[in-house]
């Protein structure tokens, strides 16, 4: 058997007092399409910043790609692409600049740079304003850039921190496909999404945090059929979307709570 | 550190400082930009201009020492070396333009890359800059005073200077690693403090020790001489020593000594930027505790809940001070240079720092409105993308711009009147005449000010972050324009004051400030009341320098 390309064992982050990430064990097989969920300030961006070398566990281990992310972080950087939450771009460089940038940053050669920039600069349809600065693109043009940029040096995993949040209807479809055909290709997606219908689509497998413990982790057909067999009233054919899945598990509802803000027009 | 100079990581350099070039070359596109450049080698050419009067000095200092033949002196010229390159950003306040380098962390960077970058960007600092020209001037002082001692010399100096630069990063990343934490602030705050309230009960061992100073100073000296030897200075001046006497192993072991001593602070920094290379959290987050439900029927308004767009602005700025040591710093400093300037107490009149009385009330306005620059002038640099709830909230633009000069005005009041008594305890009560004139030059000297202030807080801000000790894009043309306008109000006061004073005495002088006063503040209102609509033009830019992506 394959060993994951992603491989989280009791990653605990504390920050003082409060556990922000607790004991968290999850693995992502290569080829994986993975969604991760959770509630806002649940510890999604915390563990993905983990995954990727941008915060150190307090405590449990990360590996990718079989490799010790303490150990040897630049080894497991050099096969990663990361949309970090924020994006983190460098606001006064155009973006052709940008992704020069990113690609030396990685050791492309000077052909290849200049070849995938112009190739990621036409299929993100950025090509157009070549000398418009990055901090007067819109938050959608920045997505696509940021995800341009994570894929420059064709990584073998790529972590997404809300990759389509901002972005077209049609841009969408365009990064959808990309990501698609890098699955087909045998690379591996961790992506976190408060767009469940999007995850629902592209996920093959997902796992949920609440409260920074991992409270669900399975493929999509594991999920449905777990948390069937708890809700009561559900035919067991019946299907259930990610959505109800999500709440279930979490425990967040709330038709109660919405109906207490009766000053609500 | 392996492969610090491998091609993969000389590739990463070139990046790196290509992109910097890059961004240096986009940011004069706008006529913003371009001010800011210019502004920059302003300061630039300052410092320069500065670092080569340090060279010329320590120049003139090292020929003078080895041209006479006082080999053994030549240790106190490498301490002043030491004591400017690290004492240069606390008295200048020079927190510098830091890049931020965890930027680069999701990038496949090697610790060492990550170790040369972090270096390499604390060369553009005052301090380096001073440091390494009064090396400078020591190298060409030898090289004319005793060309043999040259090769020793400069290989000494070199790592001296390596020293110096490893120490002083060492120090700043530290020390921004320990201001990231609240508490830390808080405690910084109290020592601030501690230090203004000890300086003030030190007055009398002080003014006793400053009458016997020379007597003190030698014996001071006598004690410490012995040990002089064992550290980095005495170990440049030693390994020189040696080499005239011929004691080549001596020389040796000297260096070696001072390549040791370079290794501390090499080591110190590398164990901080390890733990920031692996990835730390350098926010507020630390100090938070896990939040407890509240209970229901307690939430209670807290005493600062007020509503209306000016006193709620008022009331945020207000939270924002108390938790901004940077800030609060700013408030303090004053206090101290107050203190410092009016010497010793009033029986005890001996410093020559101690400035006539007269003259100590208008002082403690100056000083005072130093101390707030960065609040007043750049009243926007610290909302980060908070700054577009203002455009999106239904509350006028002005408003919120009175509610910060409301609550700066307090401020500057509250800053002036503890100077003023700090002034009236050391040196007794300013004369009616001084006083009057002093408040009617306020009258113009406050309006006049906030004009400008909110003028340059929109049309030339930077972003403050308020947890990091950084100076950030910008600053300097703020900085620039900021101290500019203060000369022009404050001479344009000056000016009036002695015109009025030679023409008709200290009363019609009193009569012109106040009549300006009026003047000025009607100016104030028009201008402030036009904020709106200057601000509504000028949306793009407020979002791009202050809001939007990090640069």
């Amino acid at each position: 058997m394959n060993s994951p390309a992603i491989s989280a064992q009791n990653v605990t982050r504390r920050f003082g007092d409060f556990v922000a990430v607790d004991q968290v064990t999850f693995d992502v097989a290569p080829g994986q399409f993975f969604g991760f969920l959770g509630p806002n300030g649940a510890g999604k961006s915390t563990t993905i910043k983990m995954l990727t070398g941008l915060l150190a566990p307090s405590s449990g281990n990360v590996h990718v790609l079989g490799e010790d992310m303490s150990r040897n972080p630049v080894a497991i950087k050099q096969q990663i692409g990361v949309v970090p939450e924020g994006m983190a771009l460098f606001g006064r460089l155009t973006a052709a600049e940008y992704l020069r940038f990113v690609a030396r940053m990685y050791g492309l050669d000077r052909q290849t740079t200049r070849q995938r920039t112009e190739e990621l600069l036409e299929f993100m349809h950025l090509a157009n304003e070549p000398k418009k600065l990055v901090t007067d693109f819109s938050h959608g043009m920045q997505k696509k850039l940021a995800l341009a940029a994570a894929v420059i040096h064709a990584p073998r995993v790529l972590f997404l921190d809300e990759p389509f949040e901002g972005v077209d209807a049609v841009a969408a479809v365009t990064l959808k496909n990309m990501l698609q055909g890098m699955i087909a290709r045998g690379a591996t997606i961790f992506l976190t999404s408060h767009v469940l219908e999007i995850v629902e689509r592209l996920c093959s497998h997902v796992a949920i945090i609440s409260k920074g413990r991992l409270v669900a982790n399975g493929s999509l057909e594991e999920l449905r059929h777990g948390v069937a067999s708890r809700l009561p009233g559900t035919q067991g054919d019946e299907k259930l979307t990610l959505e109800q899945i999500f709440l279930n598990v979490v425990g967040g509802n709330s038709a109660d709570e919405a109906q207490e803000l009766s000053w609500l027009a | 550190m392996a492969g610090i100079a491998s091609r993969r990581s000389m590739m990463q350099y070139a990046a790196v400082a290509r992109m910097r070039m890059q961004m240096l070359a986009h940011s004069a596109r706008t006529g913003r930009g371009k001010f800011d450049i210019v502004a920059q080698i302003a300061t630039w050419s300052t410092y320069l201009f500065l670092g080569t009067l340090f060279a010329a000095g320590f120049a003139m200092g090292a020929f003078h020492i080895l041209y006479g033949g006082h080999l053994g002196y030549f240790s106190l010229l490498i301490w002043g070396a030491l004591l400017m390159w690290q004492f240069t950003p606390i008295m200048a306040i020079s927190f510098r333009e830091e890049y931020d380098l965890s930027g680069l962390a999701r990038y496949p960077l090697g610790f060492g890359a990550y170790y040369i970058l972090f270096i390499f960007f604390g060369f553009f600092d005052l301090s380096t800059i001073f440091g390494l020209a009064s090396l400078l001037g020591i190298a060409i002082g030898v090289s004319l005073a005793r060309p043999a001692l040259l090769p020793i010399g400069l290989l000494a100096l070199a790592i001296f200077a390596a020293f110096n630069i490893l120490l002083n990063r060492a120090i700043f990343a530290w020390l921004s690693r320990w201001l990231a934490r609240r508490r830390s602030r808080e405690i910084l705050g109290v020592f601030f403090f501690i230090v203004v309230v000890a300086a003030e009960l030190m007055n009398p061992a002080l003014h006793e020790f400053h009458l016997r100073l020379p007597a003190n100073l030698l014996a001071l000296l006598k004690i410490l001489i012995p040990f002089d030897a064992l550290f980095p200075p005495g170990l440049v001046s030693g390994g020189m020593l040696a080499v005239t006497h011929g004691h080549l192993l001596r020389a040796a072991l000297s260096l070696a000594g001072l390549a040791a001593w370079t290794i501390l602070p090499g080591a110190t920094l590398a164990a901080r930027l390890r733990a920031q290379y692996r990835g730390e959290n350098l926010s507020e987050a630390p100090a938070r505790k896990p939040e407890a439900a509240p209970a229901k029927g307690t939430n209670r308004p807290s005493r600062f809940d007020v509503t209306g767009p000016v006193a709620a602005v008022m009331v945020k700025e207000a939270r924002y001070l108390m938790r901004s040591y940077q800030l609060l710093y700013g408030l303090v400093a004053p206090l101290i240079l107050m203190l410092v300037f009016t010497g010793t107490p009033r029986h005890h009149h001996t410093g020559a720092l101690v400035a006539p009385e007269h003259l100590l009330l208008p002082l403690a306005v100056l000083y005072a409105f130093l101390g707030l620059t960065r609040l007043i002038f750049n009243s926007l640099g610290s909302e980060g993308t908070g700054l577009q709830f203002y455009f999106a909230s239904p509350a006028p633009f002005w408003k919120i711009m009175l509610g910060k000069n409301l609550f700066h005005m307090i401020l500057l009041a509250i800053e002036i009147v503890v100077l003023w008594v700090i002034a009236v305890l050391r040196a007794g009560l300013p004369s009616a005449e001084t006083m009057a004139i002093t408040l009617c030059a306020m009258t113009f000297i406050v309006p006049a000010n906030f004009l400008a202030a909110n003028l340059v807080s929109l049309h030339v801000p930077y972003r403050m972050n308020l947890t990091r000790i950084q100076r950030s894009q910008g600053a300097t043309a703020n900085n620039l324009v900021s101290l500019l306008a203060q000369l022009v109000v404050g001479g344009v006061s000056a000016i009036a004051y002695f015109v009025a004073y030679a023409r008709g005495g200290p009363w019609l002088a009193a009569i012109i400030l106040l009549a300006m006063g009026v003047v000025a503040s009607l100016a104030y209102w028009l201008v402030l009341r036009g904020l709106g609509t200057r601000a509504r033009r000028r949306i793009e830019p407020l979002l791009s320098d202050l809001a939007r992506t990090a640069s």
